[in-house]
């Protein structure tokens, strides 16, 4: 299990954020617009879960943030 | 689907009497109505194992359909909570739970002469992990329903066709079963998950809903085809205040839905 792997791919569906893991449970944080709208589309949150599959995650699930980090663009090192 | 019926009742009919442990959800209220028709109401008890795993609903729900379709109803207080293996959480929890609701069950039919005690497993069932079914086995419980083959989307339909309210009610397995194996079981924890719940019904979640307990953090499962609509802005933040009011410093959404056992896989006590 690699988060920073599923990181890389889930950038590449919309979905830029971090990946946090808890054992099998990957945990998304996602910010802005884009990505909240490319998280409600069934197709995009399949490929997502398939790819958390691969990498050995049995769950992945997306953060509900605070209100100020919901719209706020995702900051990157 | 309807000869399995007809094997049922044929059983039901050879029994001096039964006492059923009754939930109130789609499978013993099949059963009992089953029963009922071949038995007499005067043979037939439905018996209410009240566990603090379960949220009160479930207990007001489970009369009220016993009532509407005509079964006698007792309710007796089940106690694994004090039970130290039951409440470390082990793999196995469910063997603990449901050894002292038979124990319990069968001190209430031997108390009342009732010959037979029989539980709602379903056909089904016995393809899933279910340490609980050990316990049945051990107090000579019967399982009608999935002797007789009938499997769950079958008795939905028989259910519907005798119009049993039951037909269409999500499966409600106990509270404890939202915290992973190894979190302990408290009254805490369960009253947590079972806010989190109701309050999530309240903003109109339908369909099947599981909040799980990963300590500090709530993952909500609901029915795939939900999300869509629940992912919008206003309504992810309704969900997230939601369960945050319930006491989880954070909340998240399960991106494949709702999956029955999903804490099962993550500990790789079943397949994904």
């Amino acid at each position: 299990m690699t988060a920073a792997e599923l990181e890389r791919r889930l950038a590449s569906l919309g979905l830029p954020g971090t990946v946090e893991a808890r054992g099998r449970l990957a945990l998304l944080t996602v910010r802005g617009a884009d990505a909240w709208r490319a998280a409600a589309d069934h197709d995009v949150r399949a490929a997502a879960v398939a790819h958390a599959g691969e990498l050995g995650f049995a769950n992945l699930a997306i953060e509900l943030p605070d209100d100020a980090e919901d719209s706020a663009p995702l900051s990157r090192p | 689907m309807h000869a399995k019926e007809a094997r049922l009742a044929a059983w039901l009919r050879e029994q001096p009497s039964v006492l059923l442990g009754f939930s109130g959800g789609v499978d013993s209220a099949y059963l009992g109505c089953v029963a009922l028709e071949a038995l007499g109401a005067a043979r037939v008890l439905a018996v209410i194992g009240r566990s603090p795993s379960y949220p009160d609903e479930q207990w007001s729900d489970a009369r009220r359909i016993a009532e509407r379709v005509g079964l006698a109803v007792l309710e007796v207080p089940t106690h694994e909570m004090d039970d130290p293996r039951y409440v470390a959480n082990p793999s196995n929890r469910c063997y603990f739970c449901k050894a002292e609701l038979w124990s319990v069950l069968r001190r209430v039919a031997a108390e009342r002469g009732i010959a037979i005690v029989v539980d709602g497993t379903n056909a089904d069932d016995l393809r899933d992990w279910r340490p609980g079914r050990d316990a049945a086995r051990e107090h000579a419980v019967r399982s009608p329903l999935a002797e007789a083959g009938l499997t769950k989307d079958e008795i939905r339909a028989l259910s519907r066709e005798r119009g049993i309210p039951t037909w269409s009610k999500p499966s409600s397995p106990c509270l404890s079963s939202r915290l992973p194996y190894g979190t302990s079981v408290t009254i805490g924890r369960l009253r947590q998950v079972e806010r989190a719940e109701r309050a999530l019904r309240a903003l109109g979640v339908s369909g099947d809903l599981r909040v799980r307990h990963h300590g500090d953090l709530a993952r909500v499962e609901m029915a795939a085809g939900e999300l869509d609509a629940w992912l919008a802005p206003e309504r992810r933040r309704a969900v997230r205040d939601a369960v945050r009011g319930a006491g989880f410093a954070r909340v998240s959404l399960e991106l494949r839905g709702f999956r029955s056992g999903s804490l099962n896989v993550l500990h790789g006590v079943s397949a994904a």
